[in-house]
């Protein structure tokens, strides 16, 4: 069976000043993968996950999602509304609000409702219900009614990734999930991305250090190292290569 | 949560009740002083939906205020239109046209950038309206003509139509927009509003353009700063350079905060203490700006939040002692 391409990046590169940031990066993406990004501090992982959600703008090449050229896009919010989400290495969510109302917000710039002034929120019961339906799907049920900043640093995290979720995307980019989470906590939190994605066959890239979750979760693993694209395969072909496992050592 | 409302009802009810008797049982003082207190809330409150609910401080509020006031007296005079209502929506589309434009410049930056973009927004129309002295006669000000309201010709004595009929448009006018605004600061809208405040950065990420919102915001807070200009001008008679200059603009950002910024009736908890301080003062004694000072400080060091954070917080304590 032919796969659908999801994403295409041709050629891309992107410097700052004299470093090559991403330097001449082809990567084809397809439909439902999880493909993760590895490789030493400065590879050029997070500013590549930073161009295709556009908060980075490439100085050449192309990026193609679903065959249209996203890379003349300069605002994050025209590719979020695409159907390209993101979580982030740090905390990005509405501390001060609760969770309710950080997943809900997701919510409603998905239903296009985030312009609405004379309806109250307590009247759409609809959406209510979704908010409590994604919150269990992350285990975020309990913390509804509290401020996001007083949840444990697993759950902000989940948090993060659940409003991504809840915009309901075409391709997810996580970058670290776990960073700063507990080794204990890293599994189930993985098993509840990893479910939540597969249910909905969304395709997603993750950017990740800790390689045994690289290892069980990804279906395909793309190593760059000084902004190029060193090797990609499935994780027992990266596994069989010494070349390979010496970059990953570093 | 159903007693807590309740308990709003009440008090919402007492005050509009009290509000409704004063014209009743009060002199012409104390109706001006209460009337400017509704005026000031309506800015207050419309002035929070930027400070408040989306961390943008503005210094240019004076400059709507007036643009308001002075546009709707212009119009009055220039066009010999005597209905408020048809004056109200030429000088409201003026307002939006202004407030348009500046939002436009001022909101690409924000922060520090966005204070100083609409203070020098404000010293420009504080020059114009004191340097066109053929349209606006400068320093001397403007006497504003008593217009028609609801297109009810009034055979009444001016007093009566400022402290009796206008007192009373001025009321319903501020309870029909404190609703409306209650309504956006608690609708989707207003969530994201709120969120921006928060995060600004997730908030794109989250596929809503952040400088729309925060234009929308800065409009609907000029226009109710604008409507406050306009309800002046008639409730005083008389308008001048002086309400669109920075000392004007820093009052409305005082009583805000002084009101505290976190509640919805916070700024007009603040406009009516900042009101009836200012003006019963000045008319006690010549130093009064030195005691207004002295008092504002005291109480902006005393309630960190507000008089209506200090407020919450002393109600809660009640209430758990009732427990």
């Amino acid at each position: 069976m032919r796969l659908k391409v999801c994403l295409e990046i041709v050629d891309l590169s992107k410097y700052f000043g004299s470093i090559k940031a991403v330097d001449h990066v082809n990567l084809r993406v397809y439909e439902g993968e999880l493909i993760s990004i590895i490789g030493p501090n400065g590879a050029g992982k997070t500013t590549l996950i930073n161009l295709i959600s556009r908060w980075l703008i490439q100085d050449s090449g192309s990026i193609f999602f679903y065959g249209m050229d996203i890379s003349k896009i300069t605002k994050p919010h025209k590719a979020t509304k695409l159907g390209i989400v993101r979580s982030f290495q740090l905390l990005n969510i509405f501390e001060n609000l609760t969770v309710f109302d950080n997943i809900c917000l997701a919510l409603l710039s998905k239903y296009n409702k985030s312009f609405k002034m004379f309806s109250p929120l307590s009247r759409d019961k609809k959406l209510i219900e979704e908010v409590h339906r994604i919150a269990e799907t992350f285990g975020l049920d309990q913390y509804l009614d509290k401020p996001a900043k007083g949840m444990p640093h697993g759950s902000k995290k989940l948090l993060d990734i659940a409003m991504a979720y809840a915009l309901n995307p075409r391709l997810m980019l996580l970058d670290e999930p776990t960073s700063g989470v507990t080794t204990a906590e890293k599994l189930p939190l993985m098993d509840i991305i990893k479910r939540a994605v597969s249910e909905r066959g969304i395709t997603t890239i993750m950017v990740e250090h800790d390689m045994d979750i690289v290892f069980s979760y990804s279906n395909r693993i793309v190593i760059m190292h000084s902004g190029k694209i060193l090797a990609e395969g499935k994780p027992k072909e990266i596994l069989e290569s010494a070349e390979i496992t010496k970059v990953i050592g570093e | 949560m159903k007693k807590k409302s309740l308990l709003y009802i009440g008090i919402i009810g007492i005050m509009a009740l009290l509000a409704f008797l004063v014209p009743f049982f009060l002199s012409s003082f104390w109706i001006f002083i209460i009337g400017y207190a509704l005026i000031t809330s309506l800015i207050g409150i419309g002035f929070n939906l930027l400070l408040g609910y989306n961390g943008l401080l503005s210094l240019g509020h004076a400059a709507f205020f007036s643009i308001g006031a002075y546009s709707f007296t212009i119009l009055m005079k220039m066009l010999n239109i005597k209905s408020f209502e048809l004056l109200l929506l030429f000088a409201l589309a003026i307002t939006i046209l202004f407030a348009t434009l500046i939002g436009f410049i001022s909101l690409r930056h924000i922060k520090i950038y966005f204070v100083l973009i609409t203070l020098a927004f404000n010293q420009t129309i504080f020059a114009l309206i004191y340097k066109l002295y053929w349209l606006t006669r400068g320093s001397d000000g403007l006497t504003v003509p008593t217009p028609i309201i609801l297109g009810m010709h009034l055979e009444v004595p001016k007093t009566y139509f400022i402290n009796f009929c206008f007192y009373y448009y001025i009321l319903v006018l501020f309870i029909a927009l404190t609703v409306i605004m209650w309504f956006i600061v608690n609708s989707p809208f207003g969530r994201v509003l709120k969120a921006i405040k928060d995060n600004a950065v997730r908030v794109e990420f989250l596929g809503m353009p952040v400088w729309k919102y925060r234009l929308i915001a800065f409009i609907i807070s000029c226009i109710y700063a604008s409507i406050g200009g306009i309800l002046f001008a008639v409730f005083n008679g008389f308008i001048s350079p002086d309400y669109a200059s920075l000392l004007f603009s820093s009052e409305i950002v005082f009583l805000t905060i002084l009101g505290g910024t976190d509640i919805f009736w916070g700024p007009i908890i603040g406009a009516f203490i900042y009101s009836i301080i200012r003006i019963y003062l000045v008319t006690i004694t010549i130093y009064w700006q030195f005691i207004l000072g002295a008092v504002l400080v005291v109480l902006i060091l005393s309630f960190r939040r507000g008089v209506s954070g200090a407020l919450t917080e002393l109600l809660s304590k009640f209430r758990k002692e009732v427990k």
